[in-house]
């Protein structure tokens, strides 16, 4: 009866003031707002104590990463840039690049290929509902979670999949070209294949858009938003991988549900993966985070705007922490006073998600944990001083 | 009994096509042209005359109980005549040493043990003791569902859990959902993702294995582990429930088809429906319902009902009432003035207000 319970707190819930984003207003506006921010206090102090580390892309993943899935993401920087011709006499540098850069490029495509195949034939089935339920109701005695890893693959990563077709077709028809293409056409790319023009494109179609202004976010369901609203966040949200040729042909036909359930499925999954990130963050254990998985975390939560080049910004030192602040803003936010998984097993005091929220609460897609802007370069000295 | 076996045998004894639908339900190898005339004979004579024969199977005597048992399930109404013929044919197997029979009436004597001599208790006691050395899987269940009823879930489980070791999965389906239903509604009970996960699994294997209407329970209690997390699933479970006439569904699925699913229209049905089983709580929602879809006249009913209810209720009812007024109070009385203008403008357009409410009530007006 405990569930019943708690959604009439949730009934109650949705009518009070909820939690304010962080503040970048003012300095003092800043500071009144993170002050009353547990979680803003804990994860800034671990990020200027190091606790999280960024580690390039080329980081071998070693056994036992739990957070990680390189293979599943692509590059953040070009092979040329890592190319060293310094030994090649300087008239054929230009074929012996191209050519080098050729091999790495199929190479990559190869692994890409069998990765997603082998990935889809031992993937479980991942039910987000029951997923979500543990992390907010387990105790010591249940089935422990799964890695982060193993969630974003198995649940999200493995329906790129469903390109491997067309992929090949495309490799055998037009063989070297097929990297133009994917230039011109990056959404028929794997993930992991993309180019960083490519991946430019990809981001700049599902950067935030604009800012709700709004000073805390009112209890809103997938159900109160109209035919076009639901057309349109769900074209706006990078980490639904379900065609959205099926979204216009569920919204023409007026299938029931079936939208919502989409949003209520991806906003599911960006809350489990943030839960399984801020346990990951909150154990003992450092985090050695890659440059690629940040930039999907930033592109997945859309904590970015169109002119910002993601790639470019967590590969220059500065700009890479403003993404990082972002992220931890943007779980400051959302988990100030709600209980981790870890937490949740010793049994200390605070909410689960879905107390502090409501059930399925969209409205939080629009909030990225700061107002009125996003974090840029020029809040950074206020953020180190903050702490 | 002998005023109620007075009324004719066709009128309070139902169709011969439902005996034999339950007959086949029952896996029974007896027939209904067997049992309806010692059925008849029993309600002419108030006993059975011939004891030979059929009548003096215990196991078919036991199957007759049975029968009438499933006949007030389905029917969702109680005949006292059927009732005595209930219970005569339980007694009457018994008597002749049927285990089954002898197990229930054991449960209904040491249930009510304040309402019956200590001699029969003894008695019942010590029958159910010998019935439980045997392992007969019925006595197993009657001593769980007595520690059940005296809140003892631990060795209430225990009994429940020896009972289906006792009867493996696909056989025996009569007594098994129920011991699964309570067991997952002692799991749930616990709270906590791995009991409630177990419990899951429990109500599962009840529906799996019996029909809806033999297993409400474990719907409703399905849906309330989906609830948060499932809400789809949730509404799907309660409406099954809401079928077979549950009241606390009702009320959880206006809430649910209001807050969730913003039909206010589907929550209104839900909770008229539930006003009708006299939920108390579903006025409430109701009444939510009518100030978010501004039907005034509704809203005002609702209330002036809620007063009537309240000097009429009992405890915490009547505190529950009190509060919701005392919290609602704004919200009364702005139904209150807008319920005026609505009257006075119905007025000035020269319709009456009776035309008016009329119009808006439905069959399920207040």
């Amino acid at each position: 009866m405990f569930l019943c319970v708690a959604v009439k707190r949730c009934h109650i819930r949705r009518y009070a003031t909820g939690p304010r984003p962080l503040s970048l207003l003012s300095r003092d506006a800043f500071l009144a707002s993170s002050q009353n921010n547990s979680r803003f206090e804990q994860l800034s102090k671990m990020v200027l104590s190091s606790h999280i580390k960024l580690i390039p892309d080329d980081h071998k993943p070693i056994d036992g990463d739990r957070i990680n899935s390189e293979q599943t993401l692509p590059r953040t920087t070009d092979f040329k840039s890592h190319e060293d011709l310094s030994n090649v006499p300087s008239w054929r540098r230009t074929p012996t690049l191209w050519i080098r850069v050729g091999k790495k490029l199929i190479r990559l495509y190869r692994d890409s290929v069998v990765y997603t195949f082998k990935l889809h034939r031992s993937a479980p089935r991942i039910s987000l509902p029951k997923l979500l339920q543990q992390l907010e109701l387990g105790d010591a005695k249940s089935e422990p979670l799964p890695s982060r890893k193993s969630f974003v693959e198995n649940a999200v990563r493995v329906k790129e999949f469903r390109k491997i077709p067309v992929f090949i077709l495309c490799l055998i028809v037009f063989e070297e070209l097929t990297a133009v293409l994917m230039y011109i056409w990056p959404q028929i790319a794997i993930h992991r294949c993309l180019g960083i023009k490519g991946f430019r494109k990809i981001s700049k179609k599902f950067a935030r858009k604009d800012m709700d202004l709004a000073k805390h976010p009112q209890y809103k369901t997938a159900y109160t938003l109209n035919r076009h609203q639901k057309l349109e966040l769900l074209n706006s949200l990078f980490a639904n991988k379900t065609p959205r040729w099926k979204f216009n042909l569920w919204a023409k036909f007026q299938v029931a549900d079936k939208l919502e359930q989409e949003i209520c499925k991806t906003l599911q999954y960006l809350i489990i993966d943030d839960s399984l990130l801020l346990k990951e963050i909150t154990s003992e254990k450092k985090l050695a985070l890659t440059y690629n998985e940040l930039v999907n975390c930033i592109l997945e939560r859309q904590l970015y705007e169109t002119h910002e080049d993601l790639n470019e910004m967590v590969n220059d030192p500065k700009t890479r922490q403003v993404l990082l602040w972002r992220l931890v803003s943007y779980l400051s936010f959302r988990f100030d006073g709600v209980l981790t998984p870890v937490s949740n097993i010793s049994g200390s005091e605070g909410k689960t998600f879905t107390t502090k929220w409501g059930v399925n609460n969209v409205a939080l897609l629009n909030y990225p944990g700061t107002t009125p802007t996003l974090i840029q370069l020029d809040h950074l000295p206020l953020l180190t001083e903050s702490n | 009994m002998s005023s109620g076996l007075r009324q004719p045998f066709g009128k309070i004894f139902p169709s011969k096509k439902l005996i034999n639908r339950i007959l086949f339900k029952l896996d029974s190898n007896v027939t209904s042209r067997n049992i309806i005339p010692l059925y008849r004979q029993l309600h002419e004579n108030g006993k059975l005359i011939d004891s030979s024969g059929i009548s003096g199977n215990p196991n078919t005597l036991f199957l007759m109980n049975r029968v009438l048992f499933e006949v007030k399930k389905q029917t969702k109404q109680q005949n006292e005549t059927l009732k005595y013929m209930e219970l005569y044919f339980l007694k009457k197997a018994a008597l002749l040493g049927q285990a089954d029979a002898i197990s229930l009436l054991c449960f209904d004597v040491l249930n009510n043990a304040k309402g019956n001599s200590t001699n029969d208790v003894n008695h019942c006691s010590k029958l159910l003791k010998a019935l439980v050395q045997k392992n007969h899987p019925l006595a197993l269940k009657v001593v769980g569902d007595l520690n059940y009823s005296v809140s003892q879930p631990e060795e209430s489980a225990k009994w429940y859990s020896q009972y289906l070791k006792i009867v493996p999965q696909g056989k025996d389906g009569i007594w098994r959902p129920q011991v699964l239903e309570k067991l997952g509604e002692l799991e749930f009970r616990k709270g906590g993702f791995s009991n409630v996960s177990i419990a899951e699994q429990y109500f599962l294997e009840a529906i799996g294995t019996s029909k809806l209407q033999d297993c409400v329970k474990s719907y409703f209690y399905l849906s309330q582990i989906h609830v948060n997390y499932d809400p789809v699933k949730a509404r799907v479970l309660l409406e099954q429930c809401c079928t077979q006439g549950f009241k606390e569904a009702f009320k959880t699925l206006g809430y649910l088809e209001a807050q969730y699913f913003k039909n206010l229209d589907k929550a209104q049905e839900w909770f008229k429906l539930g006003m009708e089983l006299f939920d108390l709580e579903s006025y409430f929602g109701y009444f939510d319902c009518c100030v978010q879809s501004k039907q005034w006249m509704q809203a005002y009913k609702t209330y002036q009902t809620l007063l009537k209810l309240k000097p009429t209720q009992r405890g915490a009812n009547s505190e529950l009432i009190g509060l919701f007024l005392e919290k609602k109070n704004d919200t009364i009385n702005k139904v209150i003035i807008e319920h005026k203008r609505d009257d006075t403008d119905v007025d000035a357009n020269g319709v009456s207000s009776i035309a008016v409410d009329i119009q808006r009530s439905s069959k399920w007006s207040i």
